[in-house]
This record gives C-alpha cells, sequence and structure tokens, in this order.
C-alpha cells in the first residue's frame, strides 16, 4: 500500500478509535469471562480460582433429559417470530405509504408503536382474559364463524402460534419506523419515471418501492438470524404454563429454572456460548449469501 | 389531482380499514391500562375495569410521585439519556462514517467492521462486566450506565448501510473540491442522513429511559438509582412463599396491580410524546433527490 | 395411613413451645436458657458486652429492602431510627455499600462477591453461606457469639435449636441466622361463609365435606345471579409451589407432602410427591376437575388471576396461608359488604386427622467477612435488636411501629424473630380486646390492635387485620395447630445436595407437568409412570444423598 493511500485513510482510523477504545475495554474485556462457560464457577472463588471442568457445562446442557426438546420449540418460535417480524412491519410500512391524509398516517404509526412499551407482566394477564375459552373475546368472535372455543395459552399445539401472534402484534409498529426512514431514502425521482412509463401504484410499489427497500430488508433479515435462538424470554416466562411445555418451554426458561435450584453461572454461560457461536455463524453466513445472490454486502 | 381509478378507491378503503383496526387492536389494552391506573385497588384486583376507570382515584399516581426519590430518579434518568444518547449518537456517526467506505477507499473496513459484529452477538455475561465496571472505578457513577452501551452496534450497522446507499457521486465532487473526510461527513453526509438518525435517536433514547436493570446492578446507593430503577423498588412483588410477616403488609392502599399500571404511563410518557415530534423526520426523504438534480 | 413425618418434628416443637411465651411482655417469663445450648454462659470471661465502641467503629454491609418498606420524614435504608441508635447507643456506623431490591439480591449478592469485595457484615442465603465459609472467607462466629450475645439473645434464637443450627458448618457457628415462625407458614383452608349460610352448609370436618361445599358452590348458584359462574375450589398453575391457591393443604389431606422430604415407615426419608398417597388425592382432583367443580382454565392463571375471581365474588374456597385474608380476601370485604370468610383447619380424607407441613423458617443469615477488624459488632447489634422482645420492654420504643403505622422495624439490620411472634401478638391482641385495655401492647401489636378495633367499629378496610390477627382468624387456626401439636416441619433443611443441583429443575418440570395434565383427565397410569421415571432420571440418587444428609444431622 503506498503512503499516500495511507494517509488518507488516516482519518477513518481516527474516527473509529473512541469507538474501539470503548468496545476493548466494555465488552471485549468482559467477553474475556466467558471462560466461565469451562469452569465449575463459584463466585466465592472468582473466575481466577474456580475449577476448571473443560467442557462438562456444555455435555451437562445437551444431557438434560428434554433438551432436543426444548431446542427445537426455541428454534421453531424463534424462526416464526423472524418470519412474522419481517413480513408484518414491511407490510404495514407500505400500506402506511400509501394513506395521503398525513394526520391519519401519523396517528396510526403513533398509535401501533404504543404496545412496545407494555411490558409482557402487565399485558399477560390481559391476554390470558382476551384469549380465554369461556369468556374470551377472541373464543366469541370465533364463534360467530362456528367456531368452537380454542383454548390458545392451554393447547400444546396452539400455544406457539400465540406466542408468535401475540410477539408480533407488540413489536410490529416499532419495527415499522425502520421501514419508514427507508422508504423516505428512496429517491422521488424513479417514482416520477415510472408515472412516465405508465406505471399504477401497484407497479410502482412493485418495482419501485420495493427495491428501494430491499438493502434494508436484507440487512433487517441477516441481523434477525442471529435471534434464532432467542425465542423470547420475558413472553414465553410470563404466558406459559405446565400444560404447554411440552411445546412452549424454551432454552431461556429452562436455564432459569435450573437457576431457580441454584444459580449455576458456568452452565448459564455456557449455554449463552452455545447460542452465540450458532447465532454468529448463522450471520457470517446469511451475510455471505445475500452477497452471493442479492450482491448486496450487508457488513 | 388526477382521479381515481375505482381499484385504487377499492384499495384505499380496504387500507384505511385495516389500519384503524390495526390502531384499535393496538390502543385497547394501552387503555384497559390506563384505566386501571385510576381505579380502586380493588376494583382492579376483581378484575372489574374495562376501558374506564372504577372508583376513579390517583392513589397510584400519588403515591409514585410523593416521594423525593421520584424526582430525584426522574433527574438521574433525565441525565442518563442526555449523556447517553449523545454518546451513542457522536460514536455510531463517527463509527458508521468509515465503515460505510468501500474497501477500496478504506484498507481496514472488513476488520473494524467484525470486530464491532461480535461484541453483538457474544458477552461474556453479568459477573466479568460487573467486575470489569468495578475495576474502571465506575461503580455508583452514572459513566456505568452510558459506557458499557457506548457503541450501538446495531444503529451503527443501520447507519452505515444508510451511508452507503447515498449517491457516490457527491462524495467524488467534494472530494474534488478538496474536502476532507471530516467535513464530508459534517456537511454532506449528515444533513442527508436525518432521517435515519431520527431512527437511531429514537432506539438510543427509549433504550436509555427504559433500563432498569443495570442500574440496580452497577448502582449501590438508591439515590443513584434512575427512575425506572426506582420504580422497580416500589413495585409490590409479595413473596409467595415466604413465611416473613412482611407479607402482611401487602394490604396497603396502592395495589400491585394499579400501581404497575400506572408506572407503565409515568415512565413511558417521556419517551411515548417524543416520537410524535422526530415523525417529522421521517417524512423527509426528499432532501437527497433535489440535491442529486 | 399413618402420619409418617411425625417424627422429625417432635424435638423442634419442643423447643418452640417450651418457650412459645417469649416476647410476649405480659407473660413475666423469665425461664433461663437451658444451660445445655448455652456453653459459653457458665465461663463467661469479664467482657462488657453492652460496651459502646469510643470512637465509633465503621462497620460496611449489604442489604436487600423489600416493596413493603414505606419511609417518612426523610428516612431512607441508610439513615433512619436504627443506623441513628447503632451510632448513638452501640458506637457502630453502620455503612452499606450497597442496598438492593429483594428480586435482585441473589444477582447482586454473587456478582460482589465474585469481584471479591465483601463488607464486614453481609446478608446471605443459605448457598452462599456455604460457598463462603468453604473458601474461608467467614468469621468463625462460634466464640464471638458466646462472648457478646446477651442472655436474653441466646435465647430467641436457640428457642428453635434445628433452625439454629442451620448457620452451624462442621459445628463451627458461622453465621447468625434470621430465624422466624415455622407455624406462620402453616397451611389454611379459608371459606366464604355468607355462602355457607345461604346454602346451609355447616363447617367442613372432612374431606368430602370440602367436595359437597365446592359442589354446593358450583351448582346452588350462592352468587344469587342465576348464573351458573362460580367456581368450587381455587387453584393456580403453579398450585404445586403457591402460598395461596396452593394445593398443599389438599394433598395434606390425604397426608401426602408434595416438593417436601417425609420419612417413610422405615425411617427413611423419601419425597413426598412420588408416594402412593398422591394418587389418591391426584384421582379426587381428577374427578371434581371433571365434575366442574375446579376452575377449568386454572391452568393458564395466575395469582393476580384467580384473587380476581376471589375479588368479583365468583370462588369461596381456598388453601391459602395465614395472610390470605389480607393478601387475597381483603378486596372482596371491600366491594361485598356482604362477604364473610372463615379460616378452618385443613381436613382429612380418612380417619386420621391431617396435619399441615411448615418448613424450617430461616432463610437468611448475617455471617460476617473473616476480614473484619470488629467480627463481634454484629452481635452487639443483635443483642440490641433482641431487647426489644425482653419481657420488661417499654411497650413504646419507636423501633416497631411508628404512630402513623409506618413498619419501622423492618429497617432493623440484625432482625432474628422469637418463634412464635405472630402468634403471641395474636393472642396478645386478643387479651387486649377482651380487656379493652391496649395498654401492655407492643407497637407492632398496637398497630394490630387498632385496626381491628377499627375493623369492629365499621371500617371495612381493615377487615383483613381482624381476620389475621383478631377473630376468626387464620391465627386462631394456627393456634388449633399448635395446641393439638398438629403440624410437622419438611424434613430435608440441607442445601442442593449435587444430584439436586443437576436434575432437579428438570424433575419438578416433570412433576408439574404430570400433575396438571392428570388433573385435567389424563390417565391416572401417568402418575405411576411418572414415579419411576422419576426415580431412574435422578431421584433415586437425589434421595440417597438426602438419607446420607439426614443421617448426618
Amino acid at each position: 500500500m503506498s503512503w499516500n493511500k495511507k494517509l488518507q485513510e488516516i482519518p477513518f482510523h481516527l474516527m473509529l478509535i473512541p469507538g474501539v477504545v470503548l468496545t476493548i475495554i466494555f465488552s471485549y474485556v468482559p467477553i474475556a469471562g466467558i471462560v466461565i462457560a469451562f469452569q465449575k464457577f463459584q463466585p466465592a472463588k472468582g473466575i481466577f480460582n474456580s475449577k476448571w471442568i473443560g467442557f462438562d457445562n456444555f455435555e451437562y446442557m445437551m444431557n438434560m433429559p428434554n433438551f432436543t426438546n426444548v431446542l427445537w420449540n426455541t428454534v421453531f418460535i424463534a424462526v416464526l417470530k423472524i418470519i412474522a417480524g419481517l413480513i408484518v412491519p414491511i407490510v404495514v410500512a407500505l400500506l402506511l405509504n400509501e394513506v395521503a391524509n398525513v394526520f391519519f398516517k401519523r396517528t396510526v404509526q403513533t398509535i401501533i408503536y404504543f404496545p412496545h412499551f407494555l411490558s409482557w407482566v402487565i399485558l399477560g394477564g390481559i391476554v390470558v382474559d382476551i384469549l380465554s375459552p369461556s369468556s374470551g373475546i377472541v373464543n366469541q368472535f370465533l364463534g360467530y364463524f362456528g367456531i368452537k372455543p380454542i383454548f390458545f395459552l392451554g393447547n400444546e399445539n396452539w400455544f406457539p402460534y400465540t406466542l408468535v401472534i401475540s410477539d408480533t402484534w407488540k413489536s410490529f409498529g416499532y419495527g415499522t419506523i425502520i421501514y419508514l426512514a427507508a422508504l423516505t431514502g428512496i429517491n422521488q425521482q424513479l417514482y416520477e419515471a415510472a408515472v412516465v412509463d405508465g406505471a399504477n401504484r401497484w407497479k410502482q410499489t412493485w418495482h419501485v418501492t420495493l427495491p428501494g427497500m430491499m438493502p434494508i430488508i436484507t440487512l433487517m433479515t441477516v441481523l434477525s438470524l442471529g435471534d434464532v435462538l432467542n425465542a423470547g424470554f420475558e413472553q414465553v416466562f410470563n404466558l406459559y404454563s405446565p400444560m404447554v411445555y411440552s411445546t412452549g418451554d424454551i432454552i431461556d426458561t429452562f436455564v432459569y429454572r435450573i437457576g431457580l435450584i441454584e444459580a449455576q453461572y458456568g452452565v448459564a454461560t455456557a449455554v449463552g456460548l452455545f447460542k452465540s457461536v450458532i447465532a454468529f455463524g448463522l450471520i457470517v453466513w446469511s451475510n455471505k449469501l445475500a452477497n452471493k445472490y442479492a450482491g448486496y454486502r450487508v457488513f | 389531482m388526477h382521479k381515481l381509478s375505482t381499484g385504487r378507491k377499492v384499495f384505499l378503503v380496504v387500507n384505511f380499514t385495516i389500519l384503524l383496526l390495526a390502531s384499535l387492536l393496538c390502543i385497547l389494552p394501552l387503555i384497559n391500562v390506563l384505566a386501571i391506573s385510576f381505579s380502586s385497588k380493588a376494583a382492579a384486583s376483581g378484575g372489574y375495569v374495562n376501558f374506564w376507570p372504577v372508583d376513579f382515584t390517583i392513589a397510584s399516581y400519588q403515591y409514585a410521585l410523593s416521594k423525593p426519590e421520584f424526582l430525584a430518579g426522574f433527574v438521574v434518568s433525565l441525565k442518563r439519556v442526555v449523556i447517553g444518547y449523545s454518546i451513542n449518537i457522536l460514536l455510531a456517526i463517527l463509527t458508521a462514517y468509515p465503515l460505510a467506505k468501500e474497501r477500496s477507499t478504506f484498507s481496514y473496513r472488513h476488520i473494524y467492521a467484525w470486530f464491532f459484529i461480535v461484541t453483538m452477538l457474544f458477552s461474556g455475561g453479568l459477573i466479568p462486566t460487573y467486575i470489569t465496571i468495578k475495576e474502571v472505578g465506575l461503580l455508583d457513577s452514572i459513566w456505568a450506565l452510558v459506557l458499557p452501551g457506548a457503541v450501538p452496534v446495531f444503529s451503527v450497522i443501520l447507519l452505515m448501510n444508510f451511508f452507503r446507499n447515498l449517491p457516490k457521486e457527491i462524495e467524488e465532487a467534494a472530494l474534488i473540491d478538496g474536502a476532507g473526510q471530516w467535513r464530508i461527513l459534517w456537511s454532506i453526509f449528515l444533513p442527508l442522513s436525518v432521517p435515519a438518525i431520527a431512527t437511531i435517536s429514537l432506539f438510543s433514547v427509549v433504550g436509555h429511559w427504559n433500563a432498569w436493570f443495570d442500574g440496580l446492578i452497577y448502582m449501590n446507593s438508591q439515590a443513584n438509582y434512575p427512575l425506572q430503577s426506582y420504580l422497580q423498588t416500589i413495585i409490590i412483588t409479595p413473596e409467595l412463599n415466604s413465611v416473613s410477616g412482611n407479607e402482611l403488609l401487602d394490604m396497603s392502599e396502592v395495589s400491585d396491580r394499579t400501581f404497575k399500571a400506572a408506572q407503565v404511563f409515568l415512565a413511558s410518557l417521556p419517551v411515548l410524546v417524543i416520537y410524535p415530534f422526530l415523525q417529522k423526520y421521517f417524512m423527509k426523504g426528499l432532501v437527497m433527490g433535489s440535491i442529486k438534480g | 395411613m399413618k402420619r409418617k413425618a411425625k417424627a422429625t418434628a417432635v424435638l423442634t416443637m419442643v423447643g418452640m413451645l417450651m418457650l412459645s411465651a417469649c416476647g410476649s411482655n405480659n407473660s413475666g417469663n423469665n425461664n433461663l436458657p437451658d444451660p445445655e445450648n448455652q456453653p459459653g454462659a457458665s465461663s463467661a470471661p469479664s467482657v462488657d458486652i453492652t460496651a459502646k465502641y469510643d470512637p465509633p467503629i465503621d462497620v460496611t454491609a449489604w442489604r436487600y429492602t423489600e416493596s413493603s418498606y414505606k419511609y417518612e420524614n426523610g428516612d431512607t435504608i441508610e439513615d433512619n431510627i436504627y443506623t441513628k441508635a447503632y451510632l448513638n447507643d452501640l458506637g457502630i456506623n453502620l455503612k452499606y455499600t450497597w442496598t438492593v431490591p429483594i428480586e435482585q439480591f441473589e444477582q447482586k449478592m454473587n456478582v460482589t462477591i465474585a469481584s471479591g469485595d465483601l463488607p464486614d457484615v453481609m446478608w446471605l442465603t443459605n448457598k452462599q453461606l456455604t460457598d463462603l465459609a468453604d473458601n474461608d472467607m467467614l468469621y468463625d462466629l462460634t466464640d464471638v457469639y458466646e462472648q457478646f450475645a446477651s442472655p436474653l439473645a441466646k435465647e430467641i434464637l436457640q428457642q428453635d435449636q434445628k433452625a439454629f443450627d442451620t448457620a452451624k458448618i462442621n459445628d463451627r457457628l458461622m453465621a447468625i441466622p434470621k430465624t422466624a415462625s415455622a407455624v406462620d407458614g402453616l397451611q389454611i383452608l379459608h371459606i366464604r361463609t355468607d355462602w355457607m349460610d345461604k346454602l346451609k352448609l355447616s363447617e367442613p370436618k372432612t374431606m368430602e365435606d370440602v367436595v359437597n361445599i365446592a359442589r354446593a358452590f358450583v351448582t346452588q348458584d350462592p352468587d344469587g345471579n342465576n348464573k351458573a359462574d362460580t367456581i368450587g375450589i381455587g387453584f393456580t398453575k403453579s398450585f404445586l409451589t403457591d402460598n395461596h391457591f396452593g394445593a398443599a393443604g389438599y394433598f395434606a389431606g390425604f397426608h401426602a407432602y408434595t416438593q417436601k422430604w417425609v420419612k417413610d415407615d422405615s425411617g427413611n426419608m423419601v419425597y413426598g410427591s412420588v408416594q402412593p398417597e398422591i394418587r389418591e388425592g391426584l384421582q379426587l382432583l381428577q374427578e371434581m376437575y371433571k365434575e366442574g367443580l375446579i376452575d377449568q382454565e386454572f391452568g393458564v392463571k395466575d395469582r393476580a388471576k384467580v384473587t380476581e375471581s376471589v375479588v368479583s365474588g365468583k370462588l369461596g374456597m381456598f388453601y391459602g396461608g395465614m395472610s390470605s385474608p389480607g393478601a387475597v380476601i381483603q378486596d372482596n370485604a371491600t366491594n361485598d359488604p356482604n362477604a364473610e370468610w372463615k379460616a378452618f383447619t385443613i381436613v382429612s380424607a380418612d380417619e386420621v386427622k391431617a396435619a399441615p407441613m411448615g418448613k424450617v423458617p430461616v432463610q437468611l443469615y448475617y455471617a460476617v467477612s473473616k476480614k473484619s477488624k470488629n467480627p463481634e459488632a454484629i452481635i452487639k447489634m443483635l443483642n440490641f435488636s433482641m431487647e426489644g422482645f425482653a419481657p420488661d420492654a417499654p411497650a413504646d420504643t419507636g423501633f416497631g411501629v411508628s404512630e402513623s403505622g409506618v413498619p419501622v422495624y423492618l429497617y432493623n439490620f440484625i432482625g432474628p424473630e422469637p418463634a412464635m411472634k405472630n402468634l403471641n401478638a395474636h393472642h396478645n391482641v386478643l387479651k387486649a380486646l377482651e380487656a379493652n385495655d391496649s395498654s401492655s401492647l407492643t407497637t407492632e401489636e398496637k398497630s394490630y390492635y387498632d385496626r381491628i378495633v377499627d375493623h369492629r367499629s365499621g371500617n371495612r378496610a381493615e377487615w383483613g387485620q381482624d381476620r389475621i390477627f383478631g377473630t376468626p382468624s387464620s391465627f386462631d387456626v394456627i393456634d388449633q395447630y399448635v395446641q393439638e401439636d398438629n403440624y410437622l416441619l419438611d424434613g430435608y433443611y440441607g442445601g442442593s445436595t449435587p444430584t439436586m443441583v443437576e436434575k432437579m429443575a428438570s424433575l419438578q418440570q416433570m412433576e408439574e407437568e404430570v400433575f396438571t395434565k392428570v388433573i385435567m383427565g389424563q390417565s391416572l397410569d401417568t402418575f405411576d409412570k411418572f414415579v419411576d421415571d422419576w426415580n431412574k432420571l435422578g431421584g433415586e440418587q437425589i434421595t440417597k444423598e438426602v438419607n446420607e444428609w439426614a443421617a448426618k444431622q
């Protein structure tokens, strides 16, 4: 590399210095603590004196009687949430984009962002009410169509879908924000050109808006793959019950219950590391795929 | 304004209906929670409250607001948001800009990029982070709440992608005019990125305002708790299996439910109201086209 | 069927009953502590245990706070009547390195321990006590306790020797246990008596009576709204562990004890949830569920949801604890002026009387860092706190409940309680009510007394207080358990054994799942299979470890 080029790149390094320094101190130094995953960690002994036990914590995790089942539940719920969490906000953003009345548009935009601020602790009670087979409004509504009451929260088959739908409801408004911002970045001249070419609104959406949003959609898809083992602890914890353990128990709730018997930092860290490695692998892989097929590099 | 086709009209009606229903679905639970927060303890715990307060009372609000700790917590939270937000945005911009360059322009960009992405996925967990913060001497200081998350990696990636999609020609023209990188970032990229910056601003403010757990862990004196952490200390969560006599005390005037409901509003109100103000920036996507032309 | 676990509990109860009147100030009880429990009493060296530190010393500490803590007049947890008294009377300047809400206590404690910073005195749970002691980080309190603890403090702490001994490791006293009352945790059956009167039902004596009451509550429209919307008996989705709306009191009617350890006929410790008696209990629950006597949706409802049924007048019977009238039923009494409830002893499904089961009541320990310069300071604070329980203590010291009803006693840093404190309060309050004279009551008792008087003069908002400490009340029932010597304690009170750590979470999950499903109609064979699985998947090993532990006690 020429000196000249190196000199030209100096401002970039300078810009990155503050972020790099803070990241090293507050992220990389603690990340070194991941060694706890290979220890029988005791707070009293600390990181330096706890016993090293190799992969025992990972083995323990794999040997949990229903680990495969719990892992499957986690992936199933998380993947459905990822899909719904991508599609719904995009569709809503597109629908909002079609609204001409600014007041209506802004009002809707604001209202759908409210649920983000309600915690699952609060929502739990509301969800139990509206989904009750005997008195819940949802089942009463379904009753008009001759559908028998469904025990959404107590039925093993329905429970994962109940989680996905209620989670999507809670988060789609917040998720829409990113796509709305992306919509503003689309070059208005492209629309004008499309109109000249005789494209109707539908065609404009298909040929201008969606391609214009593609980079952000690709980005969000790649990033969301990092959540493939995060099925949403707070939500599951507040909504599940022994009746739906078989389909609703996820890695995080399981680790939580292990911790109730005795806080096992080694196992918890091992599980966290396991999740991180998988997530990292998926993100690297999907980033490559996106580059190869969509010609778009996310990172 | 040209005439709308029939298909378009049908679409607009359907669209209107869908968005209206979606809004209703989102606002009704909120109204329910609001009504509960203004209801009496007995009415709330009996499940009598729907969309209008029963036995109207502001006891829950009075209870929370009457405490000097509430105001103190509010001030800490405000400080946290101001400092945390400033650092987040500054670092997001400074970090995203070089990373948005092509490798031909900035040869080390991919190394830096992965350096940051790794931290989004891997974490040492609570204990190592606590020890680090303690060793750096930040325990019980507001910096413990803002420095660990100083680089908002998700926002950096978002902004980086936004920067990347800005037309290259503008930058090239500026370089030919002799502008340096700092200048290009400041006077060309930033003005063009208002919607993206508004987005990450919202994430940063909401995130800092709502965070409560780090306050409880890194602050030693309850006087240094941000508002959300303080509210955690007074929510009534009786230990179900405790045999201690303290459980007898949870018969106080303010109940678990009404208070939690009031907490939602007291705590979220400040960030709920900033959104409508930020909205106008999301609508400002037009600048770009005009510059380009 | 026998009351198998009886023997384990006898010793404890003797210890407790012996001094059950302690702490009441009208008893004049001046029993000297049993010398056998007081090895240091006879050979006490000539230290002045009341000496004040001069100049004052700094003592660092940590603790948790609870949401029930209230403050007034600018008090904080760091600065209040107790911290001032420590400084002025004892010369101890108590400084909290941190305080945290109880929900985050465990985490904050663990991160602080891991970072290697121990204060002079700490609040610890059993697990951390063992960990720190094993790593030689705690000061051995055996000697300072003998030397410095006042006779009164020793008497109160050692009323329940078994509870006291949980603070010993290898026979050395490594912490001061926060003793409390085991009988406060016994199960109680709460029933709506205005419904019983209306439907002309008599008080339950047997399990059959309970089922009949439940049936009448469901079918005979006790709330008179001509709708079949009432529930027979209430449970939550976590009925195996919940105190209110739990099933422990119900299963005790079958002499079965879920998630507790009991002795079998041959004297071995066995896990209650896998005993054959459970099967019978489950069978009846299944029948009741099928018949509609149990909320068909109980499996998804938490405590707040079931409380909703009580408060809105849809549920009139449940198994709960002594605090249920305040914590659960009070709002029903507020909403409905005609609603009346009564606490009953749990009932048996056969001829053998049913005995409720509590736990050894130590959940917190006060330990001293090995590096502490003044390890005896903790004992001085202990002596100070215990003075309030002295027979001749002045009635109003200001350390109990403030005039405006703020429970300042919660600020107390070292606060063990006499074994029967609340039960004694109940007795004293009743006597005062009868005599119409509250002058002999402590501030805490006086606040109960005032509120009960308030209720009796028509304030329904204090209904719960009367139903806990007044009469008829929860403590009437607990008193009956104690008088008849009819209660048990969980046989296991050690920390988690190695296999428990590894397997118990899975086993408990399986247990919750199977019990819930059987109640909701799955064949009872599922329970039999569960018993097999439980043993195979680690239960057998756990049982072995628990028995090894028991052999050492």
